[in-house]
């Protein structure tokens, strides 16, 4: 996966609050029912449009496994939201497989926790262009509510094309 | 005890034995006292499970060409979605603010479970090639008055008859929900009462929101039918003890005409549940007409009873009044089954469910009737004989005396009131106003004429292209874009789309838009206008139900007109159903009516062994039906729908039972030894005013369908006791007047 720009990660940061939460608990305090509403864009460059999520995770303490299932919806567009992350054997990293509800298909990601924030990568085809796209997903996670932003950071230039906040 | 103990001799009626269950009871009182409870038992257990129908789409389920075209095609449509249509409605212009609101009412709806799509003002876009905002939403995340002023101007300029789903004033809007209707009707049911608890988050913000469709309209009426079921029976129940209390002036007296009646009503009530049928509109009605006929069963039988010598003991008055009335009752019984069971003649799921049920429903219920009666009279009625109020329903003497001394003058009025209601009811027009099926104070109702009026309609029409496949010639394309042109130009105030417009949209009006165009559309939309394997272009007209009003009417026939004439091989959908169907239920409802009157009327000739009764009879029981039909152009605007063309056939049926009684009578006293005159004098008096009094008891009964909230149960109503009016003037004067006729007597 080619090195994400520093500018882009910066980008997608600054649209997350910071809040303090234990990397280890992060997954867990994802446990639970939530809605959510934000933003997301068709793709770069093109206007943004209003998103509502509604979706719930699965803590399983035995493999330490979160699986978040549910489903989000624009104006005319609705799709279903659902994938896994679990830590891996190297400190503070996770891996999993997310998938986008507005297209992108199913991915698998790896993130890395850095405070209260994962941040995942991934890569994916766009359907229009047929060209391989470097995805960024950021998780930042409080006790009561958590964000997911994603960005397309292909090319050297930082696209933020989706940001959620959910709340229990 | 026989017949020729009664004095009646071989000219008595032949019940064809239906007197038997009665004549077992008397003999047999123990087991048939366990058959009944058994019976009462069981179909009061099964109450509760009885279920209402919520498809719509079988009222209309012929095997008519229009019905099968559009099962084909729902068929072959792949995935299939059931739409609720919500309609918001505020008093004042949408601002930014609500508009916000609304657009987040719709996203919680799309995150519904079963919710496909939703389709809203929120989601329509500029063309990808709008000079100002290409492929933008036309709202965008932050609304704006600017949003008002700019972007939706500008997109209405270049909508290419792209749906409108806000009206031009900005104060109606409408919201299309595509559900997954895979799931069966009992999750539909359950994702409606979702989409109405998420919307009711949002109510009360200055605007009204009501939720139709198909489905939805379908579940409001369920709603309603279970509200009927219990107010029409409870009323119906009230209404007969009054008049039974009216009648004979004593309770227990009434109470044992009543009980059996009401018992009879529940067995019939329960056969739905054997059956496993759904209640539906139309057989709504059927317990309340078994009701009253029952009760009317029950008085003939009661009156006999208190009539019937006084030194018999109560068990031998009970057999005698079952061997004299009870064959009649059983005949009378056994012509409302015909008529019920004719209506098993149309080609239609429902209406052949209602024949069912309701000619079973009456035997069944005689059954009771005449058992009970058995039971009840010699154990409550015993020693109460003599008068009874019943005998207020006196006859005029003036009619007795027209009759005997004007009987062919009698014979020329009627045949030139015949005429006259014939030619009225030549001129009633098939008609079939589906909205007229909802309660009248649905909000529902509301919501679909304000839809109708503001955005043409939401019922989808498709009108069907082959396609040959040459996309090089560009023929297929120039075909689908003469159809799509042809079709709006005739329905210029209704939504048309096509992948001719979509294309417009794209900006390439010249070339069909290729799959990967397409790719943004969600399957059970790109499907409304291409087959799944491709063969088949598909235009879609949004209409209202056709028969809305005339002008709808005639726009509709106009669309399907021009529609064939640029080339669609067929136009399916429901409004073509709506359109086509009532007619051919009507004519087939015709020729039921026919059937019921011949077999009926030919049965009752045969019961009395005395063939001039064809004749006799068709013309008093025919006469008040082509009367109360020609009446429709006084209560129902001249408009003939197949609810009253029903009513027509099972009136017919229950108004033959007066004729039934009086010729019995009229025989029984011809076979004491009366002359002609003397015979039909007796008959007019005695026989007379018990017909009087069941046909005020029937229509009374009949009177609690005016409180139902459906349009058509209140029809049905009016027009059966329309016609046991007339009917009950036809036998007292029309009938008597023709048995006095020499060729009917030989």
């Amino acid at each position: 996966m080619r090195k994400l720009p520093k500018t882009a990660i910066a980008a997608i940061f600054a649209l997350c609050p910071a809040a303090p939460a234990q990397a280890a608990e992060i997954l867990e305090t994802l446990d639970g029912k939530w809605s959510g509403s934000g933003w997301a864009r068709h793709k770069p460059g093109a206007e943004r449009e209003t998103v509502r999520c509604r979706i719930s995770g699965i803590y399983r303490q035995t493999d330490r496994r979160l699986t978040l299932k549910g489903k989000c919806a624009s104006p005319g567009r609705s799709g279903r939201l659902d994938g896994y992350v679990e830590p891996v054997d190297k400190a503070d990293t996770y891996a999993g497989r997310w998938s986008n509800p507005f297209g992108a298909g199913s991915t698998m990601v790896h993130g890395r926790n850095r405070g209260d924030a994962i941040t995942f990568r991934f890569k994916f085809r766009d359907r229009e262009t047929d060209e391989t796209v470097n995805g960024i997903m950021v998780w930042t996670v409080r006790a009561d509510r958590f964000t997911i932003a994603t960005g397309d950071v292909s090319g050297g230039k930082a696209a933020i094309l989706s940001e959620i906040e959910f709340q229990r | 005890m026989s017949n020729k103990d009664s004095g009646a001799g071989g000219l008595t009626i032949s019940g064809f034995g239906l007197e038997y269950p009665g004549l077992f009871a008397i003999q047999h009182p123990r087991i048939a006292a366990m058959v009944l409870i058994a019976l009462v038992a069981s179909a009061l257990a099964s109450l509760a499970s009885i279920r209402f129908d919520d498809n719509i789409q079988r009222a209309m389920s012929s095997n008519s060409v229009y019905a099968r075209d559009y099962r084909a095609f729902e068929q072959g449509l792949g995935t299939k979605t059931s739409d609720f249509i919500v309609l918001v409605a505020s008093n004042e212009t949408f601002g930014p603010a609500e508009l916000e609101r609304l657009r987040d009412m719709t996203l919680d709806v799309a995150l519904l479970d079963d919710v496909l799509t939703v389709l809203s003002p929120f989601s329509a876009r500029f063309a990808k090639n709008h000079e100002q905002f290409p492929g933008a939403p036309v709202f965008p995340q932050d609304i704006s008055t600017e949003t008002l002023t700019d972007r939706l101007p500008a997109y209405r300029a270049g909508n290419m008859n792209q749906p409108e789903m806000i009206s031009p004033d900005g104060r109606i809007m409408i919201v299309t929900i595509a559900v997954d209707p895979a799931n069966g009707r009992a999750r539909l049911r359950d994702t409606h009462a979702d989409i109405i608890e998420t919307l009711s988050d949002y109510t009360g913000d200055g605007f009204t929101l009501t939720v139709t469709g198909e489905d939805a309209i379908a579940f409001e009426i369920v709603g309603g039918l279970q509200r009927d079921l219990i107010t029409l029976n409870l009323l119906g129940c009230l209404i007969a003890l009054f008049m039974a209390l009216l009648i004979f002036g004593d309770l227990t007296v009434a109470l044992v005409a009543v009980v059996p009646a009401i018992l009879g009503t529940l067995t019939a009530l329960s056969l739905f549940v054997l059956f496993g049928l759904p209640m539906t509109v139309i057989s709504n009605v059927i317990p309340v007409l078994v009701l009253v006929l029952g009760l009317a069963d029950s008085i003939h039988l009661t009156m006999y009873f208190k009539k019937s010598p006084a030194d018999l003991s109560a068990k031998e008055r009970a057999e005698l009044s079952i061997r004299e009335i009870g064959p009649a009752c059983g005949l009378t019984a056994l012509t409302t089954a015909i008529a019920f069971a004719a209506v098993a003649m149309v080609d239609n799921e429902q209406l052949r469910e209602f024949a069912l049920i309701g000619g079973l429903g009456v035997m069944v219920s005689y059954v009771v009737v005449i058992m009970f009666f058995a039971f009840l009279a010699p154990l409550c009625v015993g020693a109460k004989a003599g008068r009874s109020r019943g005998d207020w329903f006196k006859v005029p003497p003036l009619i007795g005396r027209l009759v005997l001394s004007r009987d062919r003058a009698i014979m020329v009025a009627s045949a030139l009131i015949a005429a006259a209601s014939i030619w009225g009811f030549l001129r009633t027009e098939p008609w079939f106003h589906f909205n007229a099926y909802l309660p009248v104070n649905s909000e529902i109702r509301q919501a679909n004429e304000k839809i109708n009026e503001t955005f043409g309609g939401f019922f989808r029409m498709w009108h069907e292209l082959d396609l040959t496949g040459d996309e090089t010639s560009g023929d297929d394309w120039q075909r689908l874009t003469a159809l799509t042109d042809t079709v709006a130009a005739a329905a210029p105030d209704y939504t048309v789309v096509s992948l001719v417009t979509i294309a417009r949209w794209f900006g390439r009006p010249e070339t069909m838009p290729d799959r990967t165009d397409l790719s943004d559309l969600p399957e059970s939309i790109l499907t409304q206008f291409l087959s799944l394997d491709g063969n088949t272009a598909r235009v879609v007209t949004f209409a209202p139900e056709p028969m809305a009003n005339r002008q709808t009417l005639e726009t509709h026939d106009r669309i399907e007109r021009a529609a064939g004439n640029a080339g669609a091989i067929r136009t399916v959908g429901f409004p073509v159903i709506l359109r086509h169907e009532p007619a051919i239920v009507i004519g087939q409802l015709e020729v039921s009516l026919i059937a019921a009157c011949l077999i009926a009327v030919a049965l009752v000739a045969l019961a009395f062994r005395w063939p001039a009764l064809l004749v006799v009879l068709v013309v008093p029981n025919m006469l008040p039906l082509i009367l109360t039909a020609a009446s429709l152009h006084l209560i129902a605007g001249g408009l003939l729908n197949p609810t009253a063309m029903m009513a027509l056939t099972i009136a017919f049926g229950i108004a033959i039972d007066d004729s039934i009684h009086f010729i019995n009578r009229f025989r029984l006293e011809r076979a004491r030894g009366h002359d002609v005159d003397q015979a039909l004098n007796i008959a007019i008096d005695r026989t007379g005013r018990v017909m009087i009094a069941t046909t005020l008891l029937i229509s009374a009964g009949l009177l609690v369908t005016l409180t139902s909230p459906f349009t058509m149960v209140r029809l049905f109503g009016i027009m059966l006791i329309l016609t046991f009016i007339t009917a009950l003037l036809a036998d007292l004067v029309l009938l008597p007047a023709l048995l006095r006729q020499k060729w009917v007597r030989s």
